[in-house]
């Protein structure tokens, strides 16, 4: 079994270390002080399944005593900061190639035969109603291998805006840096870019508009779509306008370069999604985690999918499906350390006000019901983990987890996708 | 069009039932709907209703709409399966001839309106570029090469990517358009002054190893074109055998060659960008770089320079931003008022400090992100007179089919003038069109879109059980089906020829694959087959029957529904919803027959149907392994083998089983038959409808929309005119050209 990196190790040991420095430098542009501590939501789709064997503690041992199965040793520390949710099933299956394609909408894919056709994601009401006090409404992240790591290919994108189409995403880490703590620059030469942007996109609608009675009705819905992108950018400038007073937080470490790959990647990655929490810059986030690069960290010529077809079988050191696992288990298991280990103002953690998913919609290989699932964090409270939960098997929609955690931060709904009902063995309501 | 199943997927709008409770509806539709509904009630409502939902056909939700393209094309099968009495099932009452005589003649009645409303042959619907279309057109304007994976990518498995209904546009399209845009413009600005060309570099040294591995790396790549780095290789152990090797661990090369006489690889970078390699068991020699500078940007500067140098002024700004956009807008007039925008932008960028080279940049590539540049508009103004598309239109359609990207000038001056419309001169570009290298992109995108051959990078094949497979014969079989296209259009050869043909085109690879001997060459080649060889055509290349199996198994379903949407032009219903797969996990069902297996669909009336179709056609290629060799037996792997650690696997013995093979099949009604032989047979008898599917395919592909109702006489009449010389290849692709909805809005 591949053993955790040193580096790993030493970032997440520490982090208390670091701390007082961050927590100067990070604090919460404004009002977190005031307020009532903001709640925030991960959502971490791994793309393929699991070697389930090794994965899933016993369906024999519900509850809070059970053994933590080999593959989710790493998470031994935080047992009592996160449950298993077992049997979640996305009963809108299309194929297993389409991976994380509707995960987080588990919306019905094939509702307009020959059109592809997606719904909401979960991240994405959740961004409407958290996003408004923070820089990013949400931050989508990927990595440049994006669909081939079993996110579905031409469509692996795991948030999904309202109109049922893909969410732009962060690929590279120097991007996602870039946002997170600006490109430097004064008030003056962010003022400057943002007024060039603006410009830019009025002189390309004023354009298109001028062609507006060349298009024909049958043609309108998708021409449409041009006009909206631009609006949709137009409010994201809007949105930067107004915060060009409030600095960027600083960062704590140098620009990485842009071809971080493997696991490293991963460890950035969640090294800046734990900066943002922290510095509040948003309270939503979803990051969908990459295969490809760990395999080839790990010397293996197979391809996430090749990998996929490996799945089953005992536990087995030498099996590269399980040695992802365990990774992902790892770094995981190392950024909900990390929020656990950073305090807010009144002496709680991270972890104690939010809620990280991190799962799939397929179980092992390319089956695709009772898929994994680990719910981590505190939300804010009010909820019982540290439990092994066993749902009624083929049939419980992972859409109930959806709503139950978007009922927890404050939305007033019903219903998302094909939910039956919030999952209240979490102690959710 | 396809009468062998039922239906092909369908929306509702309307109801037909409930459009009676209608206050509002036209005097002509409740006659129709009048007429139709004791019919429908009495034999058909009970499967195609609210109750069951045989072949996807909601009997009830049909519309009386002439244009509601679904249900005109359910009420074109319903009138289809009655006529040949297929429809209501053997088992259930037939209707009688007077109810018949009622409804047959009000269904063609309302199927002929619809075809007359709709008769201008449906056009082509405004659509955003697909990323390769973007790709291409960057590259052969500017001379810039874009990395694919810059954009969002568009299309999937079993649609073309010109389809508009799966081309939507986001913000993310948008801002990755408009970033690699930049980049493009700044690539395209900074080779303004590189003589184009191509000019050898010093050879460099070889590279060298360090614990097995090596790396290339290419500098100053020129920012429009590209390095070529050749490596020379051969074995250092002459007696070792040939393995392979390739950047990134990739299996890509066959290792071999001597000192004498090494062998060579080509790689092209585009960027300067280091990559390594896994030594494998070679000795490298030196590495010879070559630069490829495209004439692009030299051509779009060279006037510009030689007035002023490289120190242009400010007002010289609106003519380039002008001449760039004329460009990007590949032929269509610029709007008066947009070049005063655009050069907006170059000003505040100036204002903002930006030196000449810098503020240009952002008016340039905003040019390539209007809506014009990024879609393929036309003008669709209800004022024009007429449905033909101007020549400037005309030009783009036929470039971005035959091309896949732009109109080079050539194209441009004859629009311009107005020539494109004059039949010699439109038949002359075609050809030089078709004979261009750039039609290699049509080829190479339409063969892997038709055939669906992506779906061979999503199949693991099971070493144990096929232990002469490797990545390289993987990568060959896609490359062998396009060779084979290529082969077969080009050279305008009968579309028979992808039922049974006498040669096959392979590399090296493909050929050893095949147990066949290869004529001297690097590359595909065509060969001639022995007299008794099953090879030939489509059914006989193993990427194709790969593609349709597990890795593991052959699927008799997959291939089965493979021959019928792809040779007979009939296009199987999705299976019911929450029907399960076949189970093939038990241990029973393990050591069941293929044939066995599938004789199962028959047990159950809402599989039966379809089933006794498909899995027939599927027969007729068991002979053929899960990576398209022969074979007289099916082997299996034993189910313990699943629970079984790496190390086990590797020591493990006997875990190979044999299961009896069943070649028995039928073509729909035909005869039965046995074998691939006995398949080729029936289907040369249905060449027609193999005909049928290449041009729907064609102008599918062609026009970016399915092919429906709307189009039956353009087939009708492409298919007529080619039957006589039994269907040649190309001439079908240039009859599509020549359609009229391929010039019509």
């Amino acid at each position: 079994m591949k053993k955790i990196s040193r580096r790993t190790l030493l970032r997440s040991g520490s982090t208390a270390v670091l701390l007082p420095l961050l927590e100067s430098n990070l604090l919460p542009a404004f009002g977190a002080s005031t307020a009532k501590l903001p709640k925030r939501l991960v959502f971490l789709p791994m793309g393929y399944g699991v070697n389930a064997q090794n994965w899933f503690p016993s369906k024999d041992q519900p509850g809070t005593e059970y053994d933590l199965p080999p593959l989710l040793e790493p998470f031994s520390d935080l047992k009592a900061d996160f449950s298993i949710l077992q049997n979640l099933t996305n009963r809108h299956r299309i194929n297993p190639h389409a991976g994380t394609t509707n995960f987080l909408t588990c919306a019905d894919m094939k509702a307009v035969p020959g059109i592809f056709t997606n719904g909401v994601s979960c991240d994405q009401i959740a961004a409407d109603h958290l996003g408004k006090d923070t820089r990013h409404d949400s931050l989508a992240i990927g990595s440049p291998s994006g669909g081939a790591d079993g996110h579905g290919g031409q469509y692996g994108f795991a948030s999904w805006a309202h109109n049922g189409k893909p969410v732009g995403i962060y690929r590279e880490m120097t991007d996602l840096y870039a946002a997170l703590f600006g490109t430097g620059g004064n008030k003056a030469a962010i003022e400057a870019q943002l007024a060039m942007k603006k410009s830019s996109l009025d002189v390309l609608m004023n354009d298109a508009r001028r062609l507006n009675h060349r298009i024909s009705s049958a043609d309108r819905d998708r021409v449409d779509e041009y006009f909206t992108s631009i609006r949709n950018i137009e409010n994201r400038l809007t949105k930067a306008q107004a915060w060009v007073d409030k600095p960027y937080p600083k960062a704590p470490f140098p620009q990485p370069k842009d071809n971080v790959r493997g696991q490293k990647e991963i460890e950035l990655a969640f090294d800046m999604m734990h900066l943002a929490m922290q510095s509040d810059s948003t309270r939503v986030m979803t990051y969908m985690l990459p295969t490809a690069g760990i395999l080839k960290d790990l010397g293996s010529r197979l391809n996430p999918h090749k990998m996929s077809h490996r799945a089953s079988g005992p536990l087995d050191p030498e099996s590269e499906h399980q040695q992802r696992d365990r990774i992902f288990s790892e770094l995981v298991a190392g950024f909900l350390r990390k929020l656990k280990a950073t305090k807010e103002l009144d002496g709680s953690s991270l972890l104690d006000h939010s809620l990280v998913a991190y799962g799939s919609n397929l179980r092992q290989g390319h089956n695709m019901a009772n898929g994994p699932l680990l719910l981590a964090g505190h939300g804010g409270g009010g909820l019982k983990q540290g439990q092994n939960i066993v749902y009624e098997a083929n049939s419980t929609p992972t859409a109930n987890l959806w709503l139950s955690m978007l009922r927890h931060v404050g939305v007033e709904q019903e219903q998302f996708a094909n939910s039956e009902r919030v999952l209240s063995e979490v102690g959710f309501s | 069009m396809a009468i062998a199943f039922t239906s092909k997927a369908g929306i509702a709008f309307l109801p037909v039932l409930l459009l009676l409770l209608l206050p509002r509806i036209q005097a002509d539709d409740r006659e129709f709907v009048q007429t139709l509904q004791p019919f429908f009630k009495e034999h058909c409502i009970k499967c195609h209703g609210p109750e069951k939902e045989k072949g996807d056909l909601r009997i009830d939700k049909l519309s009386a709409s002439l244009d509601d393209f679904e249900s005109i094309e359910h009420f074109q099968n319903i009138l289809d399966e009655i006529t040949i009495d297929s429809m209501p099932p053997e088992d259930e009452p037939r209707p009688d001839k007077e109810s018949l005589a009622t409804i047959v003649p009000v269904l063609t009645e309302h199927l002929k309106k619809a075809r007359e409303k709709h008769s201008s042959g449906g056009g082509k619907p405004v659509r955003r570029f697909s990323r390769t279309e973007y790709i291409n057109t960057i590259y052969d304007l500017l001379g810039v090469h874009v990395t694919p994976r810059s954009l969002p990518e568009d299309g999937a498995i079993g649609k073309f990517d010109t389809e508009a209904a799966s081309l939507y546009t986001t913000d993310m399209h948008f801002e990755t358009a408009l970033a690699v845009s930049r980049n493009a413009v700044r690539r395209f600005i900074a080779s303004r002054s590189e003589k184009p060309g191509v000019r050898q570099l010093k050879a460099l040294p070889p590279p060298g190893i360090n614990k097995g591995k090596f790396s290339i790396r290419a500098r100053d790549v020129p920012p429009a074109g590209h390095q070529i780095i050749r490596l020379s290789f051969w074995l250092t152990d002459p007696k070792s055998r040939p393995a392979y090797f390739g950047p990134g661990g990739e299996a890509l090369y066959q290792t071999g060659g001597t000192r004498d006489a090494p062998k060579f690889i080509e790689r092209k970078f585009t960027e300067s960008v280091a990559e390594g390699w896994n030594r494998g068991n070679v000795s490298l020699g030196e590495l010879q770089v070559v630069n490829v500078v495209n004439p692009q940007p030299y051509e779009f500067f060279a006037p510009l320079l030689a007035q002023y140098g490289d120190d242009v002024p400010d007002s010289a700004a609106p003519h380039i931003i002008g001449h760039f956009a004329k460009l990007m807008n590949r032929g269509r007039e610029v709007d008066g008022k947009t070049i005063p925008g655009l050069h907006s932008i170059f000003l505040l960028g100036r204002e903002q400090g930006q030196p000449f080279w810098e503020a240009i940049v952002e008016p340039m590539a905003l040019s390539m992100c209007s809506l014009e540049s990024m879609f393929h508009f036309e003008n669709r103004d209800p004022e024009r007179n007429t449905r033909y598309i101007s020549a400037i239109e005309l030009a783009n359609r036929l470039s971005y089919f035959l091309w896949r990207s732009a109109p080079d000038t050539e194209l441009f001056k004859l629009a311009q003038a107005g020539d494109i419309y004059e039949p010699e001169i439109r038949n002359q570009q075609i050809e030089r069109m078709m004979n261009d290298e750039k039609f290699d992109r049509f080829l190479r995108d339409f063969t892997i879109q038709w055939l669906e051959l992506d779906r061979q990078d999503l199949i693991a094949v099971q070493r144990h059980l096929f232990q002469d497979f490797n990545d390289a014969i993987h990568d060959s079989m896609k490359e062998e089906t396009y060779h084979f296209m290529s082969h077969v259009i080009r050279e305008n050869l009968p579309l028979s020829n992808l039922i049974d043909s006498d040669f096959v085109v392979v590399d090296d690879i493909m050929a050893r694959h095949y147990g066949l001997s290869k004529a001297k060459g690097e590359g595909f080649q065509k060969i001639a087959l022995p007299e008794d060889s099953r090879r030939g055509g489509l059914l006989g290349q193993a990427g194709i029957l790969m593609q349709t199996g597990t890795g593991e198994r052959t699927s008799i379903v997959e291939r089965g529904v493979f021959v019928a949407r792809k040779l007979l032009n009939a296009e199987p219903p999705p299976p019911p919803p929450l029907v399960d797969d076949l189970p093939t996990d038990g241990v029973d069902f393990k050591r069941m027959s293929a044939a066995e297996l599938v004789s199962r669909h028959r047990e159950a009336a809402q599989c039966a149907s379809c089933h006794n179709k498909i899995d027939p056609l599927g027969m007729g290629l068991e002979e053929f392994d899960a990576v398209g060799l022969f074979r007289t037996v099916d082997k299996r792997l034993n189910p313990e083998y699943e629970t079984m650690s790496r190390r086990e696997r590797r020591r493990a013995k006997n875990v190979i089983f044999e299961v009896k093979l069943e070649t028995e099949g039928q073509v729909f009604n035909g005869p039965k038959f046995k074998g691939v032989e006995g398949l080729k047979k029936e289907l040369m008898k249905n060449q027609r409808r193999l005909a049928e599917t290449y041009t729907e395919a064609l102008l599918t592909f062609a026009n970016g929309r399915k092919v429906g109702l709307a189009d039956e006489a353009t087939v009708e009449d492409i298919i007529n005119r080619t039957s006589r010389d039994s269907f040649p290849a190309r001439a079908i692709l240039k009859a599509v050209v020549e359609s009229k909805a391929f010039k019509t809005q």
